[in-house]
């Protein structure tokens, strides 16, 4: 009876030892090493208010729109028809969506004040997103276009499963960033679309 | 002094303390639910050894009540050392002997369930092909090494360690991170808004004009904090590089140089990457006739997996998840465009505790009740006419 005893405390207070060993090497503690595949371009996701748990009694009652801020820079354009406005999230200042057979493009719009970052700073990371290596010079990859009285720097780069056409211009001491990736084929569907609506920019 | 242990942990009263501590533990915690929200207030009361106060800060901390980990895993030492002390074998005795083993297994599967298992998301929209699941309510800081052209060296940093402060340190980084400002909620805003009297706490990247406000912990069900951290970049052989803005609100990449190498760092939810991949090929929300009333949610997936060549397509809907690799992944909503569909995916290695139990449990009460019945009606012998 004795042994049965000092068996059974030893074997639980063995097991509530386990336990608290492995408790305290929880996964949420470790920093972890890992290689990845190149990521592929992402989309923000969307306000938590936007989706739907698919126990919800009424998936369709629309979640309250998010009131316009008074305070922000002013600008205008005019969205090309194909394109669907995206939930924009915090830092950026509006976001569309464009859908070509399956394929789907993101197209931001992003404002900082001063000047932004050089340019060639961020070439060289919008090179990365679609698997471009860095280049030492960027003169070269920069195509000036005019919009009325604004006056846009552009480049158009491919990587092996992404595009990027961006347009940017720094006017009263905020730069303004508009940019288009997706799949290559779709962003050649959109180059024409996309090249409208920086025509379009009134600031 | 061991007979004097053995005597506490066998004995009836530290189950009755046990339950008695359960049920103000639960009580403590329902009540903090109002303030804390029930995510905090699980972590805090249920989800941990021991309550401690004051509960925020990284300063002295004290513990004042056992948590929900320690009092499930007292009852379960007790539960096993009670039985094995009584232990006495007889046939007419197995029905007690495995309704007690169901209840050990009941319990000890909760407590590994609440230790071990993992809840995640996966996100997908129509055609979008994903190898890591996400948890939303747990934040990591992502340093990323692009440098080579087709592989990222990846090294995740949970928000537990940069909640902690101080600096970090990793063999797969040629600099030191030092942890400046953490903010477990907050608001940004851009430095030239009107009414902004802050300045910024990064002069780096895009966080150089950009203003954080601390704001209360966000508390309702589907509320999440915004984690903000600023962070000094400290290479071993030369001067601080500067100090960036981390937060899952800068959705632009922020990128450096270190080393001769190019790295990046990003705050996103926490992933967990996996060694294979789901597409999801169409998402099927289905009305009742002439009525918004949903009917069906359905995720048609195609599932690849290189290392057991399996490339499959899985219908996921309401009730019948997929089960795959020790993983559950569960249809659990939808956005409203009706394209893209959430998954949830849960790692549980002991899902099958609870199936066990009552297995074992019931067979045990019949075969207690039955003996009983069996015993009575032979005693009371046969009924007259």
């Amino acid at each position: 009876m004795r042994n049965w005893g000092i068996k059974g405390a030893a074997l639980s207070v063995a097991a509530l030892v386990a336990m608290l060993l492995g408790a305290c090497d929880r996964d949420d503690q470790q920093i972890k090493v890992y290689r990845v595949a190149k990521a592929p371009l992402e989309e923000t996701p969307p306000a938590a208010e936007a989706s739907m748990p698919t126990n919800a009694s009424s998936p369709n009652a629309d979640a309250p729109a998010a009131p316009p801020s008074a305070q922000r820079p002013q600008i205008q354009w005019d969205v090309p028809s194909g394109w669907s406005s995206a939930p924009a999230s915090a830092m950026r200042y509006a976001s569309f969506a464009a859908e070509k057979n399956g394929e789907k493009a993101d197209i931001s719009v992003v404002t900082f004040p001063g000047d932004g970052g050089s340019d060639a700073d961020n070439i060289n990371r919008w090179r990365q997103q679609v698997g471009l290596g860095p280049v030492d010079s960027v003169d070269a990859l920069i195509v000036p276009q005019h919009a009325g009285a604004l006056h846009f720097s552009t480049v158009d780069m491919a990587g092996p499963t992404a595009r990027v056409l961006a347009g940017w211009t720094r006017q009263n001491g905020r730069a303004w960033f508009f940019k288009l990736t997706g799949p290559p084929r779709v962003v050649e569907q959109e180059k024409s679309n996309f090249a409208a609506f920086l025509q379009s920019v009134h600031l | 002094m061991l007979r004097k242990l053995i005597a506490i942990i066998t004995s009836l009263k530290l189950t009755i303390i046990c339950l008695v501590a359960a049920m103000v533990l639960i009580f403590a915690g329902t009540i903090s639910q109002v303030h804390l929200g029930i995510w905090e207030a699980q972590q805090r009361y249920f989800q941990s050894f021991f309550v401690w106060w004051p509960p925020e800060g990284r300063g002295f901390q004290i513990p004042i009540f056992p948590g929900g980990h320690l009092i499930g895993a007292v009852l379960l030492v007790n539960l096993i050392a009670a039985h094995a002390k009584r232990f006495q074998w007889a046939w007419r005795k197995l029905g007690i002997h495995l309704t007690h083993a169901g209840l050990i297994i009941m319990l000890a599967g909760g407590l590994f369930t609440d230790l071990f298992a993992v809840e995640s998301h996966m996100r997908l929209t129509q055609g979008d092909t994903k190898n890591y699941s996400e948890d939303p309510r747990r934040m990591e800081l992502a340093v990323i090494n692009t440098t080579d052209p087709e592989l990222d060296q990846v090294t995740a940093i949970p928000e537990a360690v940069l909640r902690r402060g101080g600096t970090i340190e990793h063999k797969s980084l040629p600099f030191r991170i030092a942890v400046r400002h953490y903010y477990q909620n907050s608001r940004l805003r851009m430095v030239d808004e009107p009414g902004v009297t802050l300045q910024p706490i990064a002069n780096q990247g895009p966080g150089a004009q950009v203003i954080v406000e601390p704001v209360p912990r966000a508390t309702g069900v589907n509320d999440r904090d915004l984690v903000s951290v600023a962070l000094e970049i400290i290479p071993a052989k030369s001067a601080p590089l500067g100090t960036w803005l981390v937060s899952e609100a800068l959705d632009v990449p922020q990128t450096f140089s270190c080393d001769g190498r190019t790295w990046q760092l990003v705050m996103r939810p926490a992933r967990y990457y996996k060694p294979y991949s789901v597409t999801l090929q169409k998402f099927t929300h289905e009305r009742y006739l002439g009525t918004e009333i949903p009917k069906n949610f359905a995720s048609k997936i195609t599932l690849i997996d290189p290392d057991r060549l399996v490339n499959r397509n899985v219908l996921v809907y309401m009730n019948h998840p997929l089960r795959y690799r020790g993983e559950t992944y569960y249809q659990a909503g939808f956005e409203k465009d009706d394209r893209t569909s959430i998954l949830q995916v849960v790692r549980n290695p002991s899902f099958i505790a609870p199936y066990v139990a009552c297995i074992v449990v019931a067979a045990g009460l019949l075969l207690q009740f039955g003996y009983h019945l069996i015993a009575f009606s032979r005693r009371r012998g046969p009924v007259a006419a």
